[in-house]
Formats: C-alpha cells, sequence, structure tokens
C-alpha cells in the first residue's frame, strides 16, 4: 500500500496538481453555493439560479477525480525549475503593482515598468533595450491609444 | 443584397484595413509563437472607434496573412509559426534546403488563396440558409445543437478527452460568474458590484492567448538567440499558372476538407491540414516525393488550413458557435460591433455581413501582392528576439483588457487568465474548449433551463421536437464514432506493438 502511494506521488506533477486544485475548488463552489447564489422562490422551482451550477461543479470534480485515476498509469508533466516559476511570479507580482498603483501614476509609467521588468528577466542586458525600448513602446501606444483611439486610460 | 453589399464595400478604409490587417498579419505570423488567435485578441482594441465593416476586414486579413505568415517560418525553418503549418513544413522545408525556399513559399501562398476563395463562396452559399433554419429553434433545439458542439470539441478536437472535457467545463463555470441570465441574481460575485458583467469575452481571451505566452516564455528562457537560426538560402524562382493547374484536385479536395472539418466545432486547422497531406500522398502518382519537397505536400495542407476559415465562420455567424479559438475571437469582436453571431445577424444585418464576405473574398488580391513582397522582408523578422518582442505584447495586453470597458477589474481579469492559461498549457491542456465552453455555457444554461421551465421539467420537450431529436441522434452518432476510432487505434496500437 505504502509502494503504490510513493510510486503515485513519484509519477504526480503538474496535472495532477491541477486536477487536484480544480476539484478542491468545484468543492469549495458547492459548499458556497447557497450563500454565493441567491433563489427568490416565487413558486417552487428545481431549475433555479442554483441548478446549472450545481451541476457544472459535480461534473468538474467528478471529472476531475477520472482524469487524476486515469493518469496513475502515466508520468505527469514535471513542476519544471524553480527559476523558471521564479521568474514568471515576479512579473506577476510587479504587474499587480502597477496595477495597484496604475490609478495614480497612470498607464505611461506602470506599462513602462512592467515591461521594462519583462525585458529585463528575458535576458536582455543592453541598458538601451531594458529601458530605452519599453519607454518608446509604451509612450507610443499610450499616446495612440489616448489620441488615436480615444481611450481614456488612466 | 450580394450588391448592396458590394458597394458598402467602396470604401477607402476598407481596402485601408485590409492591407493592414494582411500586412499585420503576414508579420505576427512569421514569428513562431504569435499565432492568428494572440495577434486578433491583441488588434481588437484598434476597431473600436471603427465602423463594423472596415474593422472585421480589418481583423479577418489578420486571419488570413497570419496562416500564410505561419508557413513562412515552417518552410525556411521547419519552426511552424502556426500549428496548422506543421504539415507544410515537411515538404516546404525540404524544398527549402535544395534553395527552393522561395517556390514553396509561392506555392504555399497560390494555394491558401484557392483555399480561402474556395470555402468563402461555400460560407455565402451556406451560412444564410443554415441562420433562417435556425430562426425555428426553441429553447429545446438550442439547448441540444450547443450540447452537440460542446461534445464535438471534447470527442474530436484531439488530445485527451477527459482534459478536454473538464476544460469546457471549467469555461462553462467561468460563463457562471455574473448574473443569472434568467432571474438576475448574482453568482459567484463575492458582492462585487463590478463582478457582476461577468468575466468579460475580451480579457479573458487576451489573458489566456497572449499574457499566457509571455509568462511561458519569461518559465522557459532560452539563452540562445533566434537571430542565430539557419535560414537557408533562397534562390530565384517561378511558380506559373500552369504549374497550379496541374495541381487542381489536389487544391479542390484539400478546400473541401478545410473547409467541411472547419464546420466542426473545435477540430481547428490543424488537422484537416496533415488530411490533406495524406490524401494528397495517396492520390499522387509519385508518393515516394512527398516528404522529400513535393509540390503537392506544400499546397495540400496550405489550401486546406486556409479553407478552414471560411468553413468554421459558418457555424459562427449562423449559429453563434464557434468553430475554433480564432472564430472565437472573431466572434467577440463580431459582439463588440454591436453584430451579434446568431439566426438573427443576417435578417438584421445582412448587408454588413455580406460585405465581409465578399472582403474576405477580394483580401485575396492584397494576399496575393503583399504575401509576394513580404516573405523576404519576414525573414528577417523571424529574427525578432523573445526578449524585444514579449515586453511589447505585455503593453498591448494591459491595454487590449482596459480598453474593453475603461476598466482596471478587466485587466486584473487579464491577468489572472493569462497565469490560469499558463498552468494549464503548461500541464498540456488545451485552451479552445475552455474558451469555447466560456462563450457557449450561458446561452446553454439559458436554453435547458427555458426549455425546462416552459414543459414544467419534462423531459419530452427534447424528444418532441423532430430537430432536437435529430441533434440527439446526430450527439449519439458521434459518440459511436468517437468510441469505433478509440477501439481501432488501440488495436492498431497492440497490433504494431506485437510486430
Amino acid at each position: 500500500m505504502n509502494l503504490s502511494i510513493s510510486k503515485l506521488l513519484a509519477k504526480s506533477g503538474l496535472q495532477s496538481l491541477i486536477f487536484l486544485i480544480l476539484a478542491v475548488f468545484a468543492g469549495l463552489g458547492l459548499c458556497l453555493l447557497d450563500t454565493q447564489v441567491q433563489v427568490f422562490s416565487f413558486g417552487d422551482s428545481l431549475f433555479d439560479a442554483r441548478f446549472f451550477p450545481r451541476i457544472v461543479l459535480v461534473l468538474i470534480i467528478v471529472i476531475a477525480l477520472l482524469c487524476c485515476i486515469a493518469r496513475t498509469r502515466k508520468m505527469d508533466e514535471p513542476i519544471g525549475s524553480l527559476a523558471g516559476w521564479a521568474r514568471v511570479f515576479l512579473v506577476v507580482g510587479m504587474i499587480s503593482i502597477a496595477l495597484w498603483f496604475m490609478p495614480s501614476v497612470g498607464f505611461l509609467l506602470s506599462s513602462f515598468v512592467v515591461a521594462s521588468v519583462t525585458a529585463f528577466i528575458l535576458g536582455e542586458r543592453d541598458i538601451k533595450l531594458y529601458v530605452g525600448l519599453p519607454l518608446l513602446i509604451a509612450a507610443l501606444v499610450t499616446f495612440g491609444a489616448q489620441y488615436g483611439l480615444t481611450i481614456p486610460l488612466p | 443584397m450580394l450588391l448592396d453589399a458590394f458597394n458598402a464595400l467602396m470604401d477607402i478604409w476598407v481596402l485601408v484595413a485590409a492591407i493592414v490587417g494582411i500586412v499585420t498579419g503576414i508579420i505576427i505570423g512569421a514569428i513562431p509563437g504569435l499565432g492568428p488567435t494572440m495577434a486578433i485578441a491583441l488588434l481588437i482594441p484598434v476597431t473600436f472607434t471603427m465602423p463594423p465593416i472596415p474593422a472585421i476586414t480589418l481583423l479577418l486579413g489578420v486571419y488570413q496573412g497570419a496562416i500564410f505568415g505561419g508557413s513562412i517560418s515552417a518552410i525556411l525553418l521547419n519552426v511552424p509559426g502556426t500549428p496548422s503549418s506543421a504539415a507544410t513544413a515537411i515538404d516546404g522545408h525540404a524544398m527549402a534546403k535544395r534553395g527552393e525556399g522561395g517556390r514553396a513559399l509561392r506555392i504555399a501562398l497560390y494555394a491558401s488563396v484557392a483555399g480561402n476563395i474556395f470555402s468563402c463562396f461555400v460560407l455565402i452559399v451556406l451560412a444564410e440558409p443554415l441562420a433562417s433554419m435556425a430562426l425555428n429553434f426553441g429553447p429545446a433545439e438550442m439547448a441540444a445543437l450547443m450540447f452537440f458542439a460542446l461534445l464535438v470539441i471534447v470527442l474530436f478536437g484531439g488530445g485527451v478527452r477527459l482534459d478536454a472535457a473538464l476544460m469546457v467545463l471549467l469555461g462553462v463555470f467561468a460563463g457562471i460568474v455574473g448574473l443569472d441570465p434568467i432571474e438576475g441574481t448574482p453568482r459567484f460575485t463575492f458582492d462585487s458590484f463590478a463582478m457582476e458583467n461577468g468575466l468579460q469575452l475580451i480579457p479573458v481571451l487576451v489573458g489566456l492567448f497572449a499574457m499566457s505566452e509571455v509568462f511561458l516564455k519569461l518559465f522557459e528562457r532560452r539563452s540562445a538567440n533566434q537571430g542565430d537560426m539557419d535560414i537557408p538560402e533562397i534562390l530565384p524562382s517561378k511558380v506559373r499558372f500552369i504549374d497550379m493547374w496541374r495541381m487542381r484536385a489536389t487544391l479542390l479536395w484539400s478546400s473541401l476538407i478545410g473547409t467541411f472539418v472547419g464546420i466542426l466545432p473545435g477540430i481547428g486547422s490543424t488537422v484537416p491540414a496533415f488530411m490533406s497531406y495524406s490524401l494528397a500522398r495517396a492520390r499522387s502518382k509519385q508518393p515516394n516525393k512527398f516528404g522529400e519537397g513535393a509540390d503537392e505536400g506544400v499546397a495540400a495542407p496550405e489550401a486546406a488550413n486556409n479553407a478552414v476559415t471560411g468553413g468554421a465562420l459558418i457555424p459562427t455567424l449562423a449559429l453563434g458557435i464557434p468553430g475554433d479559438a480564432v472564430t472565437a475571437v472573431i466572434l467577440g469582436a463580431f459582439m463588440l460591433q454591436g453584430l451579434a453571431p446568431g439566426p438573427f445577424l443576417f435578417r438584421d444585418y445582412g448587408i454588413e455581413v455580406y460585405a465581409i464576405f465578399e472582403a474576405l473574398i477580394l483580401s485575396s488580391i492584397p494576399t496575393i501582392i503583399f504575401g509576394l513582397l513580404l516573405f523576404k522582408i519576414a525573414v528577417h523578422v523571424i529574427r525578432i528576439q523573445p526578449r524585444h518582442l514579449f515586453p511589447t505584447i505585455t503593453i498591448l495586453a494591459l491595454l487590449g483588457a482596459f480598453s474593453v470597458n475603461n476598466s482596471l477589474v478587466d485587466v486584473w481579469v487579464m491577468l489572472g487568465a493569462g497565469f490560469v492559461g499558463f498552468l494549464l498549457r503548461r500541464s498540456g491542456f488545451p485552451l479552445p474548449p475552455l474558451l469555447i465552453g466560456l462563450i457557449l455555457g450561458t446561452p446553454l444554461e439559458q436554453s435547458v433551463r427555458q426549455a425546462l421551465l416552459t414543459s414544467n421539467g419534462n423531459l419530452d420537450i427534447f424528444w418532441n421536437s423532430h430537430i432536437a431529436l435529430s441533434i440527439i441522434a446526430l450527439t449519439a452518432i458521434c459518440i459511436v464514432i468517437s468510441v469505433a476510432i478509440s477501439v481501432f487505434k488501440n488495436k492498431r496500437h497492440q497490433g504494431s506493438s506485437d510486430v
């Protein structure tokens, strides 16, 4: 028994993790269904606003578990290098900070910082190309959007 | 109607839009990793202030151009710019290695145009009658049809069926967030007023197809320069009309396959490209030349993958059911222009729709002109480094998401969709079923509930309608065919492993 569990864990990777996350979130969704979906019962109806989400969430749980079982025979996609994940999380974090401050610092500055950090993390080390090029593109896009497409950017 | 639509095309901005779209498409399509889906999703904000005909012409021009652009890197570098160009790479790259890259690209271009024109004529002939028929559909028929479309994606979309089913359900659930389509009560909004609009299609699209590509590139960062790639010398060459005429049967069969496989939801253009390649090889008098640089080995997949354009637009425009990820994005663009795809589109906006069809046919002329002019320039575009390209895509993704409703909430949604898309692509899950699930989820729920509410929960409403019953029978046939294909493949696999 212990051997089979350890074999299963050895084969597990990103896909198994995603199946698990989906199953857990769908389970949480089912638990939250009554609080997150209000139903005003004007005459009892089985086909209210909770009817369809309930079916979809149950199906997600069932299929995620079936996927998990089907995967036990195969090797999963490996989680990958820590450095790769760190680069992705760094840019996601940077975009989140830029979005948080965008209403006060504006689209031009926020998008320039995001693009510049992305270029640097992607391996650009020439200052003209990781500062100058993103600044130029951010300026072109911002002014093009504001004056050409009349989009009221922050 | 066709004449009125032609008159509507007589606008310089339509021509400008077609040219800009085609040129942008060829350049973007040539860059490996940037497909037409991402290109169209990022360009949608540019079309907000444009009238519907030039706006959609521009986006369809990008689609046409990107499919041909994808064959440039496939032929010259053996790196398909789009997945559907993988079949073109087999013989195209073999030709390029002996200096016939120019000839291969010309054949690819002419075959692309032939496939596109054929499928557009089929689109013009079939779309309106299909839409007129769908006007008679009630909730039960629509529910059966949408269920059929989602099932076809799961069964025949390629890849692991359980994974595809999970992605469809995830998409359908994403569509549930927001106001209930019948009672109007908020669902899974966590008391956020902004979330009552639900997850908007364009920010989710931009996240799934553009932002996730940036994250993937960050994850897989490689130190090697793309400029170091060895591009074979392109010797002067010519392709005469008679050379293409000799391949007329191949072009016709490939266009037929592309168009009719394109009509089926979720299959995309890769499968018909390989089907056409196999058929051309089977029909050829010299099948041994395939793989070593046969003209028909380039023409067949290119005609097929371009013919998918018109085919996939038939269910998208007539029924509101997108055929693949690209047509799902185009469907989003139609909706933003106020032209809601579905049975009423042809009745309410017939002139605009036929003008777009005609523009799609006529844009074959600039496609040939700019395709011939640009393929030598596109060779240099292939050398653009990801570290210069992807920061620009990030800025455009931020703008694209914001510009839909001028709301930062949509940018957060785009970022979330981008990260989810990255996780799913990294794990090998297909994204088109998720996207089509998101688009069809709400109308499916609405139709199912309306049908059940009107029949007081009696399922007879599905059996008593001839149309719904026919669609259910077709669904059952698809399940049987899919199971039979699996059994056949397993037996063949076992047979080959026994040998």
